[in-house]
């Protein structure tokens, strides 16, 4: 009773300090982040795009009226879009191509609340035939969307082929970059962050534990040797999402002039923003590595004594790299759907996103970090790490389920859309994966308590932790996919 | 000879400080007004923010490298004579752009020109005088200059906006020249290039104190310190995190804050006066920093200087778009963040390469200061004319902020002992370090 009290004590103070400093990072970036409110999709066109999913009265997508669109009789005087959010527009933003492939909508594009409209010039009066719109936009939620729509002046010309069509998201290279890219961006979060969680939540009370550290410093250089990798990662990552970006938004097939105008237009949206907030991030993890060492450095002057342990796990500076941990999980709802539902509840999709992201990083990165330094730490050690690490996995797994639920119930409208919706699909296979990644913890798990000689084996048990990790890794691509679909409206 | 000065009752070391501190005000109010400028040269000729901004980074390029030719000018022809020119260079730089017609002009007049002769009247200047003249209070001296210096450029801000707004662009250039043209007098009256010109010794000094004096070839003794530093890893961790300092003081906010905040739809006036309230702050900043230079590893304050300034930058995007209280407090933190940085970077200076070599080397640090300056005020202006907005400049120039923490907490960690290069010696120029020169 009074050993429990005393070891509540003493954990109070750098509870309290964690608590702090994670709630002001967090105010901080909420608060710069500007209200996210949606994907931006795209509710009403004039002139009229009968195709579109939201459109009332709707044709089906195949019907050959869609390549032509709505006839009108004399030339529009402009072409304007109606967005369920203020959509930023991208390179031309709207573009209209008369028949004989003229852009004849060369005025500047203006924006006002959710409406976007272009003026169209340069049609003659006596025009006929198909002209076709294509649009570009960045939604608030730094997510790429574009479309396109027709429609004819007088007669419809022969033989057009509709442009691309809003809603559709085909498996693009662009998605594929931006979903890789993304990928590497979790991975390096696990291993930039987890570690750090590792040494803070399992090593620290292991050492007061034990009390003979004959390995404090080879398992402190391992540490931060994951950490090394996890910021070069992270650094990979961001510039292979702006790609991706570019990509989404069908940059690369015109002049020089028109993909300098999308890469400038991509960085000065809301995706250039979120992407330097995470490359901060990343700098700012590797700014507090190197206080790390010069910690060290000092306090090896100070007193010879202290040499030998990990001192990680007691640092405040590795607190405050937990703390900017929680506030780049903060960041990656601004660009996931964090923001993203229709109820108006976007704290919970901000608090679901980023508990989500971090107990992902603590289990994935504190998996890695056990891999790594079990053959650094003794047969006690051993058992008390296992024991403190399964406690602390099986804590975020709790939190990935809770948040995951939240999640999915914001962003799909109906239990079909599990199924019907590519959006839901990618979830169900990440379900399935997760079930698999837990199998085999619990496989690992099972292997440490069953027959004595399985135990003694470090090969077998080793080899199920391998399977874990790869079974999270596989997860996580479902995941960077997840984020980079839209949700179904 | 001229001026008894036991008549007054006080050192004539005083009135040739006071002297140098109007000129040195005065000459960083020059170098200035190309922020206020900006916005109405582009309304006039049309030309984009690059082209002007190019002109600016002539102008921070030779402000920062003038200073060891300056102080081979002095040292051959004397403070009396070179001060003077320079000031009429500068009034006949800046009276000329009124009447200018191509943007070449405009990089030959406050580029070249402005640049060279404010160049003259800097950090060297403000060294030379306190070394020549004083032993007791230089300190002082010194770090009074250093606020002229640093504090000038920005103070006279909200009086030129006011001018050109006014007035026109045109009186705000010439009350530059003149201005530059009623110090030069001042100084050719009473400026003294040594105490014993006027039959006295340094204030403080006793009967056996020599003079210092140039002891070798100015130019030759740069070249060496420059050789010096390139083989130390530690001194391009300084030399790189004071680019960065350079880059997001003079270079992006001191050109571009207030065109930046004009995009925001605030007046010219209104965003001058925020950039003198940096100034103000500025000299807080400056003084409480070289207090916790004396009590604490530089590396760590610099860490945090750094650290905070690059936070703060990821965050004033945010802050132009919102209300004035916000972009307010971005003010008062960056304002004590800006010359900050200075008495620390001196203090490691001194530390690795010696007090023997700490000028020479330092003037090579301040170089990268003034080139990261000129190349952050042209991109700056590049990626706006590119963009329409200056977000991702903002952002990137915190990014590159975080990153120079991350450089300075490692400077003497490296394999190889920083410790090897202090018994080295350069010919040295004897010049104290000057806590002026980030201005």
């Amino acid at each position: 009773m009074c050993a429990a009290s005393r070891s509540v004590t003493s954990l109070l103070p750098r509870v309290r300090a964690i608590a702090l400093l994670g709630g002001i990072v967090c105010a901080l970036w909420l608060g710069s982040a500007q209200a996210v409110s949606a994907h931006a999709i795209l509710l009403h066109t004039e002139p009229p795009d009968q195709c579109t999913a939201l459109q009332s009265p709707r044709l089906p997508t195949r019907d050959p009226r869609c390549d032509t669109g709505v006839v009108l009789a004399s030339p529009p005087t402009a072409v304007q879009l109606w967005f369920s959010e203020a959509p930023q527009p991208i390179g031309n933003g709207i573009t209209v191509t008369s028949p004989t492939g003229a852009r004849v909508a060369t005025g500047s594009v203006r924006v006002e609340g959710a409406q976007m409209r272009v003026p169209v010039t340069g049609i003659a009066p006596d025009a006929t035939g198909t002209y076709t719109v294509t649009w570009e936009v960045i939604a608030a939620d730094t997510h790429p969307e574009r479309g396109g729509f027709a429609f004819s002046i007088g007669e419809p010309s022969v033989g057009v082929v509709h442009p691309d069509r809003s809603g559709d998201s085909p498996l693009t290279g662009g998605l594929a970059v931006a979903s890789i890219a993304r990928w590497l961006h979790f991975l390096g979060y696990a291993l930039g962050f987890g570690p750090l969680a590792f040494a803070v939540f399992v090593l620290h009370p292991l050492s007061r534990a034990t009390r003979h550290r004959t390995s404090g410093k080879d398992t402190q250089r391992q540490v931060r040797r994951l950490v090394q990798g996890g910021i070069a990662l992270l650094l990979i990552a961001e510039p292979s999402a702006l790609v991706g970006q570019l990509l989404s938004l069908g940059a690369g097939g015109g002049s020089a002039e028109v993909n300098g105008r999308f890469v400038g237009d991509v960085l000065a949206s809301s995706f250039g923003r979120v992407l330097a907030q995470r490359v901060g991030a990343a700098v700012l993890l590797w700014v507090l590595l190197g206080v790390l060492d010069a910690t060290d450095a000092d306090t090896s002057e100070d007193t010879k004594a202290t040499t030998e342990t990990n001192s990680d796990g007691t640092s405040i500076i590795t607190r405050v790299a937990l703390a900017v941990g929680i506030a780049l999980a903060v960041a990656d709802g601004e660009a996931s759907h964090a923001g993203n539902n229709g109820g108006g509840v976007t704290w919970l999709g901000y608090l679901a996103n980023t508990a989500h992201v971090a107990a992902m990083g603590l289990w994935l990165g504190g998996l890695v970090t056990l891999i790594v330094l079990w053959r650094l730490l003794d047969e006690t050690e051993r058992a008390t790490t296992l024991r403190r690490f399964g406690r602390a996995a099986g804590g975020a797994l709790v939190v990935l389920i809770v948040s995951g639920s939240v999640m999915a119930v914001l962003h799909l409208s109906r239990p079909a859309d599990l199924f019907t919706s590519a959006y839901g699909r990618a979830l169900v296979a990440k379900l399935m994966l997760l079930l698999d990644a837990l199998l085999l913890a619990w496989a690992g798990r099972a292997g440490w308590a069953g027959t004595r000689i399985r135990r003694d084996n470090p090969v077998y048990r080793m080899r199920w932790w391998l399977l874990e990790g790869a079974a999270i890794t596989g997860v996580l691509i479902f995941a960077a996919l997840l984020v980079s679909l839209p949700p179904p409206p | 000879m001229i001026a008894r000065p036991s008549r007054f009752h006080m050192h004539y070391a005083w009135v040739i400080a006071a002297v140098t501190f109007l000129t040195l005000l005065g000459a960083s109010g020059f170098r200035s007004t190309p922020g206020v400028l900006i916005v109405p040269l582009q309304d006039e000729f049309g030309w984009n923010r690059a082209v002007i901004s190019f002109a600016v980074s002539i102008n921070l390029i030779l402000f920062g490298l003038s200073g060891p030719f300056a102080a081979a000018l002095m040292a051959r022809y004397g403070i009396r004579r070179v001060i003077p020119i320079a000031l009429v260079l500068v009034a006949a730089g800046s009276a000329l752009t009124t009447v200018m017609r191509a943007p070449w002009q405009l990089y030959l007049l406050w580029g070249v020109v402005v640049g060279a002769g404010t160049g003259t009247m800097a950090s060297v200047f403000a060294a030379t005088v306190a070394n020549r003249w004083f032993v007791k209070h230089r300190g002082t001296v010194l770090g009074v200059l250093s606020a002229a210096s640093a504090t000038g450029q920005l103070i006279f801000l909200p009086l030129l906006a006011t001018l050109v707004t006014r007035a026109g662009w045109r009186w705000a250039a010439l009350a530059v020249a003149l201005g530059a043209l009623l110090v030069a007098p001042l100084v050719a009256i009473f400026m003294r290039d040594a105490p014993e010109d006027v039959g006295l010794r340094a204030l403080g000094a006793t009967e056996d104190y020599v003079s210092p004096t140039v002891s070798a070839n100015p130019i030759a003794a740069a070249f060496g310190g420059l050789r010096l530093g390139l083989r130390s890893r530690d001194f391009w961790f300084l030399a790189g995190s004071f680019f960065i300092c350079g880059a997001t003081t003079n270079g992006l906010i001191g050109t571009h804050l207030i065109p930046a905040s004009m995009d925001h739809g605030m007046t010219e006036v209104t965003a001058a006066s925020f950039l003198a309230f940096v100034g103000i702050f500025d000299i807080i900043g400056t003084t409480l920093s070289g207090v916790l230079t004396d009590r604490f590893d530089s590396r760590w304050l610099l860490c945090w200087y750094y650290g905070l300034r690059g936070l703060s930058l990821l965050f004033l995007p945010f802050a132009l778009g919102s209300t004035y209280l916000t972009l307010f407090a971005f003010i008062v933190f960056y304002g004590l963040d800006w010359v900050a940085t200075v008495p620390p970077t001196v203090a490691l200076t001194a530390n690795i390469f010696g007090k023997a070599n700490v000028g020479v080397v330092f003037g090579w640090v301040f170089a990268a200061h003034q080139f990261g300056a000129a190349i952050a005020a042209s991109a700056a202006g590049v990626m706006r004319t590119w963009l329409g907005s200056y977000q991702i400049t903002f952002l990137s120039a915190g990014v590159l902020c975080l990153m120079a923490a991350g450089l300075v907490i490692r400077i003497g960690r490296g394999t190889h002992d920083a410790h090897d290069t202090r018994g080295e010696s350069v010919p040295s120029l004897s010049l104290e370090p000057s806590i002026s020169s980030a201005d």
